[in-house]
């Protein structure tokens, strides 16, 4: 009888197992596949258009060739914007209503139509205003050295909500200068300028590269003006621009506004001549035409730090 | 009587003007790599209170109501026209609050008149 209901035991447990076996599987038969996940995008980058406006730029998932594929969704911090969406095939973003001085992240994912979504990308930036002409409605102007008009150029002039050029004669104004002495084109820090300023410049830091760009639009970057090993080579120097003739160039600057200890940077860009070089105008008066991307906010180098993550492989 | 007056004054005028920019074109000129160094002024304020000088603001609401904005160097009076032959008060409102102006160009004497063809007007 124990024996009997021993076995009984036994094949009552084997069957309870079976039974709660078969009623796993048939429930919950997908629950261990993966969704489908897109793939990120890659290469974001950004540029300031002026004191508002914000430009990324980025390559598109790989994914968007996936059926699945719905858009690509930008996140902006800090503040109260609402998400944007973008159509697939998106690959440049403007943002306005944006506040210089800011620091925002820019987080853009991309999203399946099953409600996945990739690891969002993100870059930090701020807007920078933008200086196309001078106080008096004109272009920015830097004059060659034979010229009685000025070849100095102060980077932001308080009082005049704008750059401003000076003569020699305010060399204690410059902060960056023009130099067309034996047949060259000097350009860069005024300190490094040989003139004879009654005072001298003030220090002005000049990045050992400059780039080459269609317009300031057009230059984005994917880290901080200061990020990395850039920070240790800005210095006080100039550059001869007889050695190039290719594109617009654009040099990244910075320098202590007075009653500063910290930096504020600026992007400054020397437009070129259709017609060749650098120079515009007839001899003695020929100048270098200049636009200006300045950060008013010290210690806002556009992106405070490489935060960008693209890791999502 | 007086309507006549101001119809005869009015031809003359646009005569003069016509004939002024004709001339500018035609005439002889000198030229000068070195800037001509002078204020903008207000022609009505320079001739009614002997001053001239006003503000950015100012000189743009004046030009855009049609008043004269000239350049005073030293003693002299220049009307400042663009190399296209256009009166260039209305550019040259911009350099009011300058305390120093330069201009290159070519310079001339009409009727009287002192003129300049400004290829560049820029602060000092």
């Amino acid at each position: 009888m124990f024996k009997n209901f021993k076995t009984y035991l036994i094949a009552l447990f084997g069957f309870g197992f079976i039974l709660s076996a078969c009623t796993e599987n048939t429930t919950n038969p997908t629950d261990n596949t993966p969704k489908p996940k897109p793939s990120p995008i890659s290469n974001l980058m950004a540029t300031s258009k002026d004191d508002k406006t914000v430009i990324l730029k980025f390559t598109n998932s790989p994914s968007e060739t996936d059926t699945l594929f719905k858009d690509y969704e930008l996140v902006i911090s800090p503040g109260t914007y609402a998400p944007m969406y973008f159509p697939k095939g998106t690959n440049q973003v403007t943002i306005s209503n944006l506040q210089e001085g800011i620091i925002y992240t820019f987080s853009i994912a991309a999203r399946y139509t099953n409600d996945s979504v990739s690891i969002p990308v993100s870059i930090s930036w701020s807007p920078a205003t933008r200086f196309v002409k001078n106080k008096n409605n004109d272009a920015i102007r830097l004059y060659e050295t034979a010229s009685d008009f000025p070849s100095g150029l102060r980077l932001f002039s308080p009082s005049d909500n704008a750059p401003r050029t000076y003569r020699v004669v305010d060399g204690a104004e410059w902060d960056l200068g023009l130099n067309t002495r034996n047949n060259k084109i000097i350009f860069g820090s005024a300190t490094k300028i040989d003139y004879n300023y009654p005072t001298k410049p003030q220090p002005t830091q000049v990045l050992n590269q400059y780039f080459e760009a269609d317009s300031l639009n057009a230059v984005f970057d994917s880290q901080a003006m200061n990020a990395g090993a850039r920070d240790a080579n800005y210095a006080e120097r100039t550059f001869d621009l007889t050695t190039v003739n290719t594109k617009n160039l654009v040099f990244y600057v910075r320098k202590y506004e007075p009653g500063q200890t910290r930096y504020n940077y600026a992007k400054v860009m020397i437009k070129k001549n259709p017609s060749g070089g650098y120079l515009f105008g007839t001899s003695p008066n020929r100048y270098i035409e200049l636009e200006i991307s300045y950060q008013s906010k010290p210690d806002v180098p556009y992106a405070k730090t490489s935060a960008i993550s693209q890791n999502n492989k | 009587m007086k309507t006549k007056l101001i119809s005869i004054f009015l031809v003359i005028a646009f005569l003069s003007i016509t004939f002024l920019s004709s001339d500018l074109i035609a005439q002889k000129k000198s030229t000068s790599s070195k800037p001509i160094k002078g204020q903008v002024v207000s022609l009505n304020d320079l001739v009614l209170n002997g001053k001239g000088r006003i503000t950015k603001d100012q000189a743009k609401e004046l030009a855009e109501q049609g008043n004269p904005i000239v350049f005073l160097s030293g003693k002299t009076v220049y009307f400042v026209y663009n190399e296209d032959g256009s009166f260039a008060g209305k550019r040259l409102a911009n350099y009011a609050n300058n305390e120093v102006v330069g201009i290159v160009g070519k310079t001339k004497k009409v009727n009287g008149l002192n003129i300049i063809i400004a290829s560049i007007i820029e602060s000092m």
